[in-house]
């Protein structure tokens, strides 16, 4: 399992748009995929999930992967908050 | 395509299927079969699919005129669809908890909704309308609902999962068919069915999923038969039988200008049951004397939200009297619970309705609206021909509170010089067992016994009559009910007090010669049964009836009933197969 921090930096946070951009890439993979703060742990393919940990701007949030593409997910979430969800 | 289902009223209709609105119902919530897993689980994945695979295609559509960024909400709620966690949730619900699809998926949903309306941040807040609106357009799949824009459907035949009064009420004046899903012979459906003289069949699985709005229907309710899309052929011959059906109704009609008694003279009083203003007029044209059972939470359910006044009690009830003058019309004091739990204030969410805080339980608990209708039934009691009648009455204390109401009532009349019936008659409903059972208590109290006998059967054979599950269970020719009709009669006329049954078996004329030989000569029924009961009980016997009613209650199985009733008496197949039940007995012990 691997695991990597990172802030939440487009200006509207984890909000609806961005998180299915989310789900949608994690169910591209085959590894079981979390997103969690410090309150909530979230299935990161579950939208519904995603969206209760109500992460806005500025929120470090933890990705955790398990599973024989865990290198890649992580990588490509990462990817995906660091260029802001395509927005700003 | 053809579907069967259980016939609950008589007739034919040929018409257009109109979904009932999701917004109009409430989720459907019961325990599923064992067996049933898999069916349920099937169905919330195909309303699942069907409304994701809607949203994809109307993504499409929208793709040539929308912006990028528009099109992402698309997305956002198709993920949402798909979300596993919820898919999960439900399934899981289905599995371990025996829930049907809909409820499980709104409880799902309900776990969702309940942390995002409880987040500090507004915008995630304002996802909660997002979801809502999603999931009711998958329990509108499951339920088989539509919206309310799609009204206007010339001769509606409303299908539905189940249907609810609030839900029927907008339709009485012109629905020509009621089809279901679930329900049973005893379901509001069928007892609205028969009193608006329009064919329903319930139980009908399938249906909902199967028809679109619009589509042509027939329903047959004598059969039980629900014809989608019918051919050509078959719509004509429908038409026939519709005809022959007419022909048949007009000449039983006829006959109702002979008196009824039985063959050797015994008289018998065919009553009403009138849920609505408008069938006071059918039941005179019946040949109804009197009114056995006015529902009046009927009046409760068209005044919703808000709670009727007493003047509107009293215009009713007013009517009621003068329409049923010089019989006698017995209003029954509200009845809510149960199935009938239209009113959310009145009565709030139990895990068990029908065995909870309805009818005079309900009633003695809420003393402004006890009292309200009360003196709305005393006003209006002043051409002597009222009768109270109290539902659901398990002991005698709360016989005795309710009577201390009625006298606060009258007392409170006399004070301001509003003139009543001071000898109005007071009865029971008997439903409850223990009430059944302490039938001597309550003869030396009242002036009259009425079987409810619906609810008896349901609490004797402890079935939820609206569960088609346990339906078969339900039995009106069991010996073990028609022993305790008999004690009950036995007690009413050792204390000459009428006694009468005013349930939906009263309108079974298959049913009337064990009643009438276990002593019961009351009888309140639809207006429109009226015909077939009176026709079957100008042909009997009272001799006879009494000697089959009272072999009939030494029996152990309502089949033996049934074969007794058939074979008429002449064999005595009742010793006959007592004696091979007692062989095999012996056998297998």
């Amino acid at each position: 399992m691997i695991e990597k921090e990172i802030t939440i930096t487009n200006k509207l946070g984890l909000h609806a748009r961005a998180a299915a951009k989310l789900v949608n890439l994690a169910g591209k993979f085959h590894s079981h995929i979390t997103i969690s703060t410090e309150q909530i742990c979230a299935d990161a393919k579950s939208i519904l999930g995603v969206l209760t940990l109500a992460a806005g701007k500025d929120t470090v949030v933890k990705i955790e992967a398990e599973g024989p593409d865990e290198k890649k997910s992580i990588e490509a979430i990462v990817n995906l908050i660091q260029n802001k969800f395509g927005e700003d | 395509m053809r579907l069967k289902g259980t016939p609950v009223s008589s007739g034919i209709a040929i018409g257009r299927a109109h979904l009932i609105s999701f917004e109009e119902i409430p989720i459907p919530s019961y325990e599923i079969a064992d067996g049933d897993v898999d069916n349920e689980v099937a169905r919330f994945n195909r309303a699942l699919n069907f409304v994701v695979e809607e949203l994809e295609s109307v993504k499409e559509t929208a793709r040539i005129s929308v912006s990028d960024e528009s099109l992402a909400i698309f997305d956002v709620h198709i993920a949402i669809l798909r979300d596993p966690v919820l898919k999960r949730n439900t399934i899981a619900k289905i599995i371990k908890e025996r829930k049907n699809a809909e409820a499980a998926f709104a409880s799902s949903v309900r776990m969702v909704l309940d942390i995002l309306e409880n987040s500090p941040d507004p915008y995630f807040r304002e996802r909660v309308i997002d979801i809502k609106d999603l999931a009711a357009k998958v329990q509108m799949k499951m339920v088989g609902g539509h919206k309310k824009e799609d009204l206007n459907i010339p001769d509606p035949i409303l299908v539905s999962s189940q249907l609810s009064p609030s839900q029927t009420g907008p339709f009485r004046q012109f629905v020509k068919a009621f089809v279901t899903e679930h329900g049973g012979k005893t379901s509001h459906t069928a007892i609205l069915a028969r009193s608006l003289e329009i064919p329903a069949v319930v139980g009908v699985s399938g249906t909902v999923e199967s028809v679109e709005q619009g589509d042509e229907i027939i329903v047959d309710g004598i059969e039980g038969i629900v014809l989608i899309k019918p051919t050509l052929a078959e719509k004509e011959e429908y038409l026939e039988k519709i005809k022959a059906y007419k022909k048949k109704r007009e000449a039983l009609i006829f006959e109702l200008q002979k008196p009824s008694r039985t063959v050797d003279g015994h008289q018998i009083k065919l009553m009403c049951n009138i849920d609505l203003e408008e069938e006071l007029e059918k039941g005179t044209a019946m040949g109804a004397e009197g009114i056995g059972l006015y529902r009046s939470e009927f009046l409760y359910l068209k005044c919703a939200p808000s709670l009727p006044s007493e003047e509107e009690h009293y215009n009713i009830y007013k009517k009621i009297a003068e329409s049923s003058y010089p019989y006698k019309a017995t209003i029954r004091t509200l009845d809510l619970g149960g199935e009938k739990y239209f009113q959310k204030h009145l009565a709030p969410a139990e895990a068990n309705p029908v065995l909870g805080l309805r009818a005079l339980r309900f009633s003695l608990k809420h003393y402004d609206i006890f009292k309200t209708q009360l003196r709305g039934i005393l006003r209006a009691s002043t051409k002597k021909n009222i009768q109270i009648m109290f539902p659901m009455v398990t002991t005698l204390e709360d016989l005795l509170a309710a009577k201390a109401v009625l006298r606060e009532a009258q007392d409170s009349l006399k004070r301001e010089n509003i003139p009543y019936d001071e000898k109005i008659k007071v009865g029971i409903m008997i439903e409850v067992p223990i009430c059944a059972l302490n039938a001597e208590a309550f003869a030396h109290n009242v002036d009259f016994f009425s079987i409810g006998t619906n609810d008896l059967i349901q609490y004797l054979m402890a079935i939820d009559r609206n569960n088609e599950g346990v339906a078969n269970y339900y039995d009106p020719y069991h010996p073990a009910f028609l022993r305790l009709l008999l004690s009950v009669a036995s007690t009413a006329k050792r204390h000459k007090i009428p006694i009468s049954i005013c349930g939906e078996a009263a309108s079974d004329p298959d049913l009337i010669p064990l009643f009438i030989g276990l002593g019961i000569d009351e009888f309140s029924m639809t207006p429109q049964s009226i015909p077939d009961v009176k026709a079957k009980v100008v042909s009997l016997s009272y001799k006879e009836c009494r000697k089959i009613a009272l072999e009939a209650t030494k029996v152990w199985s309502g089949d033996e009933v049934k074969r007794i009733l058939k074979s008429n008496g002449k064999t005595r197949p009742g010793v006959f197969l007592g004696m091979r039940w007692k062989k095999r007995e012996k056998i297998d012990g």
